[in-house]
């Protein structure tokens, strides 16, 4: 995953580019909804991070027992 | 002749005082009238106080505040209550203007993060992205 320096750099030159009317606006668009997924897995991670802070060491433990009562 | 006088001032200030002690109720009164005849007085009073140490009423405050936070809560929330147009003003303002709590607050939706949870650059990202897309809507 890039990190957020380099999409914030991408959306400076998205926003120069469009100015300058280098680009269409659908294409401004799609560039722009590139970065609000970027954001959008950087968002996931985080909750991610923590809830594996919030669990501990459980959290190794859960997807096992999931897997446990699959197998049952 | 000047220690007698000042014997008896020692006298009638220990007398005074434990009357003040026996009758907490008349002085009780006492003080409320007193504060009813003077209140100008009393606040011109502590408004130059205020104004010659605001660096300790500063600190007082912060001390008050870490002491009582859910007094501080409830009396947000009770502004709030009280000034719905107000408050409908500022979260227009605060959406418009992009603020680091907008910001947060759309980055919270559908997500158990937490304002705290969320660091200053995605924030400045996410503000970044939203420019954008407003911008490319008006054009539309």
């Amino acid at each position: 995953m890039k990190n957020t320096q380099y999409w914030m750099e991408y959306l400076e030159r998205l926003a120069a580019a469009q100015e300058t009317g280098r680009i269409k606006p659908v294409q401004a668009v799609e560039m722009n909804n590139t970065v609000g997924k970027a954001i959008s897995l950087v968002k996931t991670n985080l909750e991610y991070q923590r809830l594996k802070q919030s669990l501990g060491e459980k959290a190794a433990v859960i997807p096992m027992l999931e897997l446990e009562k699959k197998a049952e | 002749m000047i220690e007698d006088a000042q014997a008896k001032r020692l006298r009638k200030k220990t007398y005074d005082a434990a009357w003040r002690a026996r009758n907490p109720d008349k002085m009780k009164k006492y003080d409320a009238a007193y504060r009813a005849r003077n209140s100008d007085k009393i606040k011109k009073a502590r408004a130059v106080y205020r104004a010659r140490n605001p660096d300790k009423i500063k600190k007082r405050r912060a001390a008050w505040g870490a002491r009582n936070p859910d007094k501080i809560k409830k009396c947000k929330a009770a502004w709030q209550a009280r000034n719905p147009d107000k408050m409908k003003k500022l979260r227009a303002a605060f959406a418009f203007n992009l603020s680091d709590l907008y910001v947060k607050q759309v980055l919270r939706v559908r997500t158990t993060l937490k304002n705290s949870d969320i660091p200053q650059e995605l924030v400045e990202l996410k503000r970044a992205h939203l420019k954008i897309h407003r911008k490319l809507k008006n054009q539309k």
